[in-house]
């Protein structure tokens, strides 16, 4: 776009008026040439005056009258109403029409050779380049210029314009970068007075719209460069007049897919003129303010170049702008939708939140509201922001609405129930939204946590049907081999082992490498030895297991499957193999305490046939010294009682005690807890050694660094020495000192068995009073269950068996207390009994045997029970045949129950074969 | 230090100047004019300010005293180090010529002639309020606000968004912002950019950085980078915020690192001349 101000600048036209009347032309009439000088000067009267139309009919009338004779008739000199129709045409801005006159000027009345030169036929060459330029025929103007060059003809045009044209012509035909260089130098000249801050921006918006399009990058730049203090100096109306020269340079380069540069051009936009102009009254009645269009227009560019460079804190706040300045227009909802997606790209979670619920409040039934909070929902789910999740959840949830959003706020709720195992609510969402119909993305996560949620409630049925149902649609295949994993891991817990080894078998040869391989497998070999297979092929399981453990790098199932290979090696006499896998074990990074007490204790024969039973001991004593320093802590107790039960396997058990307490240096709890061990090792006769290690205990160590639990044995050592004002003071550090403490209720807890087991009714009475406050007070589920069981022991030990049968019962309601099972069981069994209830209680015995075969304490006592009732009923031959069923599962076994149950057994049939 | 009892030629100016004589002049001394309450002009030098009274001798080498109150205003002749620090500053920041106007900014200094209206210690703190305001270091702008006091300026009126500059050296909150929007609302585009700028800092200033962020970029992002000076200092600072400290809920600070260091060679571009 070329505008003819830049061509034909104000300032020439009226110069250009003077010429013409200066040309000394007489006119008498219309077919006498000697009076065209009259006429001549009454055009030029016409023409200053803008009565244009009067002009034109004279004209019209003299060239029809002389036009195609004029040359003979009147000479060069007529050439100047060609000249001046040319003038009128322009001054009509009909250059097109304009440019022929122009021609045949400096064409037809050439000045002819040797002759004083006619200064309109120059002018109208001059003319003529100028409307080439303006029709951007620019092709046809460089021979122009070189006549214009020769004659030296520049000055007859305004030096300034002259120069425009001359570097746009050059831009225009193949001479970019000599145009460029052209403009630059007319730029940079500062000496000129004549040059205008106006007339520089005048070339800057020219060179915006003429050149920088099909310029590069680098020259646009270079040109900016030059550019930018020549507008920084501008007057406020220049840069109003550049604005939207720059804003189509800025489209330009973006369209042309140049957004760097787009933004180079945006950054000479002048925003606060653009702002003044849109508070001015508008230009015409009706017609829209051109600022507001500019800055619309201007927000939009900006916006869209910021987020092209994938800079949204540069788009953010155009996008806040166009908001607040059009917030009725129908783009309107798409920004704001847009502004929130940044908002949470850029981390404003914040604005993001009010932003969408701005949306939903301004548009409420515009799709692009719930679009919104579901894409913010899945982004904050994305980044980890639960709390602002959960937030918007709830606000989705709330509107009851079945659709995609709800869906995935009802998920996220969901497994925010979930992590916080609060799974009866988590079950509640899932199942909702499943009743509801899913159709949204998340669909297969609900299915799959509704299931997983009941696997947490044991609800193992409702788990396997849905994961089978699930299982049975199609699906994504990222999901088919987690829900195989869970669904096997319900069957078995259904007791269906047949189904679950179908299902992890379908799991490891469909979905072989996925992640859930390594799983699939460890508890597949869990399976197949617990269903008798061979240990061999067992061990290929295993070994498929650890394999894609070490190849997905999950160090905790390559733990387990290592840990289920080192035991099968034990079991099977692979005593080397054996020891091997120990090593890797102990290599292990996920290797807990608890993981060392369980091999110790399940692979220990094993590993002491391979020769390692040194090594398990110091191993042993190395991990207690890391636990020893911490007073009360229940894991130094149970490592304490692994070492203990390993050497009880070993002849020199006893002794290794003994060096090992010599060990110097070691911590004080540690030392006083192997004090009491030995103690409590000694034969019951050995009064004077126990007597010797007790009062090492007492009076050696400090006792605020003594356990609690080795502080109340003590006590009870001196009551029996009948030191009660002792035993009172270390009883009393205990439970006075230590009171708030971690291990506090734990030590009480202990103190309160130890205090149980005495005679003295008062002191069973305190017994139970420290179990009501354990009970009362702890947070802790395994202290809560030992107290319960402490309790419950302590009536059937006083033989309080109403309160006994309601403490065992209390005791087996809790399904996860399971320290105790088969023992509670039995305890209820006979609190029923001994309250007066045999007939009852001989169903449950019979249960318990059946029940908790492996368990002999608890069910050889259960036999003997039921048949000792049966034979009371006067029925020996069925307690024969009981006590026999009971010998004959137990064959090989050494237990006092057994053994008991043996003796029973002979009598009883001697008696009956001499009854019978 | 022996001193007598002058007289001086005209009475008004006697009826103003506890006159006496000094035997040497053991303090500092600046050239300038006195202008009193009176409409009188005084040349001469500043002594020293002390007990409410300027000592001031005058050309003639008479010593004397001005009661403070009498005096509308010192017009001093800036010393040179003084002079030389301002045309380093206009020539671009310098250390030394910081420090050195700081020092004349310290009240305590008697060479400084503080509270005399036009002391040279209100002057140092006035222009490197206006130094710091230009160069969008603005907590010390707002420190050197808090500084000044206007009243021992009497040349100057009370600049653009002063108070506010104040309060953002005070511990900026609620009510700081509150009333930045309102001065925001009623202010010029250019002049709103800044008070943006100064929200920015104030949120930076008390940790909330993403806050600060989005601030920052309603600095920098709607405005030509021509005509825009503090959109260059919100870049920069943005670009300090997500090098050193970015905000934990930033998805890829890195990223946009990167992006806004980008958004600022564009929209600032480094001179051509300063470019190896």
């Amino acid at each position: 776009m070329t505008h003819l101000s830049s061509i034909f600048p104000k300032c020439l036209l009226p110069a250009l008026l003077l010429l013409a009347v200066l040309v000394p032309v007489e006119w008498v009439n219309a077919r006498n040439p000697e009076h065209l000088d009259e006429q001549y000067r009454t055009l030029n009267g016409y023409l200053q005056q803008g009565e244009i139309k009067q002009g034109m009919v004279l004209l019209d009338l003299i060239l029809n009258e002389f036009g195609p004779t004029a040359a003979q008739e009147v000479g060069p000199s007529f050439g100047k109403f060609y000249y001046l129709k040319g003038l009128f045409l322009l001054a009509e801005q009909k250059v097109e029409k304009a440019l022929p006159h122009f021609v045949t000027c400096h064409q037809t009345y050439a000045n002819p050779p040797q002759s004083a030169a006619n200064p309109v036929v120059d002018e109208a060459l001059v003319r003529h380049i100028e409307c080439l330029i303006a029709l951007e025929r620019y092709g046809q103007a460089p021979a122009l210029l070189s006549r214009v060059d020769q004659k030296g003809l520049e000055k007859m045009s305004d030096q300034w314009a002259w120069f425009m044209n001359r570097g746009l012509v050059m831009i225009h035909t193949g001479k970019g970068a000599e145009g460029i260089a052209y403009f630059q130098r007319l730029l940079e000249d500062t000496t000129n007075p004549n040059v205008t801050p106006s007339m520089r921006m005048e070339v800057i918006r020219l060179l915006a719209v003429e050149w920088a399009g099909a310029a590069s990058e680098q020259e646009v730049i270079t040109f900016l460069d030059v550019a930018r203090p020549i507008i920084r100096d501008a007057t406020p109306l220049d840069r109003r007049l550049s604005n939207p020269f720059f804003l189509d340079a800025a489209r330009l380069a973006f369209d042309a897919q140049q957004s760097a540069l787009s933004l180079r051009w945006l950054s000479v936009f002048d925003r606060a003129e653009v702002l003044e102009q849109i508070k001015e009254p508008d230009p015409e009645n009706g017609r829209p303010n051109p600022g507001e269009e500019l800055l619309k227009g201007h927000l939009a560019l900006t916006a869209t170049v910021y987020q092209t460079l994938g800079n949204p804190l540069g788009a953010l706040p155009v996008l806040e702008e166009m908001i607040r300045r059009y917030p009725k227009e129908e783009q309107t909802p798409q920004l704001m939708y847009n502004l929130a997606v940044g908002q949470v790209s850029a981390g404003l979670y914040g604005g993001a939140l009010r932003t969408a619920l701005a949306l939903r409040e301004t548009y409420p039934d515009n799709p692009l509201a719930g679009e919104l909070e579901s894409t913010i929902l899945e982004l904050l789910v994305a980044t980890g922001e639960w709390t602002l999740a959960l937030d918007v959840a709830e606000g989705i949830m709330a509107r009851g609405q079945a659709d995609p959003a709800t869906e995935m706020a009802g998920y996220v709720l969901g497994m925010n129930a979930y992590e916080a195992g609060d799974y009866g609510k988590a079950q509640q969402m899932f199942q909702q939204l499943v009743t509801q119909g899913l159709s949204g993305a998340y669909a297969s996560h609900i299915q799959y946590y509704l299931a997983a949620t009941k696997v947490q409630l044991e609800d193992w049925k409702g788990a396997a049907e849905i994961l089978e149902a699930f299982l049975a649609d199609e699906q994504k295949p990222e999901w088919a081999s987690p829900t195989l994993l869970l669904y096997a891991q319900s069957l078995l817990q259904d007791g269906r082992p047949l189904d679950a080894k179908a299902a992890l078998e379908n799991l490891l040869e469909n979905h072989a490498g996925s992640a859930e391989e390594a799983s699939a497998s460890w508890m597949l070999a869990q399976l197949l030895a617990q269903t008798g297979t061979a240990p061999g092929e067992v061990g290929v399981v295993y070994e498929q297991a650890l394999s894609s453990a070490q190849r997905e790098g999950d160090a905790a199932m390559e733990k387990e499957a290592l840990k289920g290979l080192l035991f099968l090696a034990a079991d099977s006499g692979e005593t080397e193999k054996a020891s091997q896998l120990f090593d890797q074990f102990f290599q292990n990074p996920n290797r807990t305490v608890e993981d060392v007490l369980e091999v110790m204790d399940r692979a220990w024969d094993g590993l002491a046939a391979a020769g390692r039973s040194g090594d398990l001991q110091r191993r042993m004593e190395d991990l207690l010294k890391q636990e020893g320093s911490r007073r009360d802590s229940p894991r130094l107790r149970k490592v304490l009682n692994s070492y203990v039960a390993i050497l009880e396997r070993t002849p020199e058990g006893a002794s290794r005690l003994g060096a090992f307490a010599k060990t110097p240096g070691l911590p004080v709890p540690l030392l006083s807890s192997l004090i009491l061990l030995q103690a409590e090792a000694l034969p019951a006769d050995d009064s004077e050694g126990r007597m010797n290690l007790y009062t090492e205990l007492d009076q050696n160590l400090p006792l605020v660094q003594i356990p609690s639990y080795v502080l109340i044995r003590l006590a009870r050592w001196q009551d029996e020495q009948g030191a009660t004002d002792r035993a009172a003071t270390i009883r009393n550090q205990v439970l006075e000192t230590r009171q708030g403490e971690p291990g506090f209720e734990l030590a009480l807890l202990d103190a309160a068995s130890v205090q149980a087991e005495s005679e003295d009714p008062q002191q069973v009475a305190l017994a139970k009073e420290w179990l009501q406050q354990v009970m009362a007070t702890t947070q802790d589920p395994e202290v809560q269950e030992m107290a319960q069981l402490g309790m419950a022991r302590v009536f059937s030990r006083t033989g309080e068996w109403k309160q006994a049968e309601t403490a065992w019962e209390t005791y087996l309601a809790e399904r996860d207390w399971t320290a105790a099972r088969a023992e509670a069981n039995f305890e209820y069994a006979r609190s029923i009994e001994e309250g007066g209830n045999p007939r009852k209680a001989l169903g449950y015995y019979v249960s318990i045997y059946a029940n908790f075969e492996g368990d002999l304490d608890w069910s050889s006592q259960a036999a003997l029970r039921a048949a000792r009732m049966i034979d009371l009923q006067g029925n020996r031959k069925d307690a024969l045949l009981m006590l026999q069923d009971l010998l004959r599962r137990t064959r090989d076994q050494n237990h006092p129950g057994i053994e008991e149950a043996r003796q029973q057994f002979r009598v009883w049939r001697e008696e009956f074969i001499r009854a019978n | 230090m022996q001193t007598r009892c002058l007289t001086l030629t005209t009475r008004r100016v006697l009826a103003l100047l506890v006159l006496c004589l000094s035997g040497g002049v053991l303090w500092a001394q600046t050239r300038g004019r006195a202008f009193l309450m009176n409409d009188q002009v005084v040349p001469g030098w500043i002594l020293k300010v002390d007990a409410g009274e300027v000592a001031w001798r005058t050309p003639n080498g008479r010593t004397g005293a001005f009661p403070l109150q009498n005096i509308r205003e010192v017009r001093l002749e800036l010393p040179e180090d003084f002079a030389t620090a301002l045309q380093e500053l206009e020539k671009g920041a310098s250390q030394q010529a910081l420090s050195v106007l700081e020092t004349y900014a310290d009240p305590a200094n008697p060479g400084n002639y503080h509270p005399v209206p036009g002391n040279l210690s209100s002057r140092a703190a006035w222009y490197l309020f206006q130094h710091h305001r230009a160069a969008g270091t603005s907590e010390q702008a707002a420190r050197w606000a808090g500084a000044l006091d206007l009243s021992l300026l009497p040349q100057e009126g009370k600049p653009s968004l002063f108070d506010l500059y104040r309060a953002l050296g005070k511990d900026p909150g609620e009510e700081f912002h509150a009333e930045a929007r309102a001065q925001q609302a009623e202010a010029p585009f250019a002049l709103g950019l800044e008070i943006e700028y100064l929200m920015a800092v104030a949120y930076q200033t008390a940790g909330n950085l993403e806050k600060a962020l989005m601030s920052y970029a309603r600095v920098f992002s709607p405005a030509g980078g021509v005509l825009n000076p503090y959109g260059a200092f919100a870049l920069e600072r943005t670009q300090q915020i997500l090098a050193t400290q970015p905000p934990g809920t930033l998805a890829d600070p890195a990223g946009l690192l990167q992006a806004v260091s980008q958004t600022k060679e564009l929209l600032y571009p480094t001179p051509p001349e300063s470019t190896p």
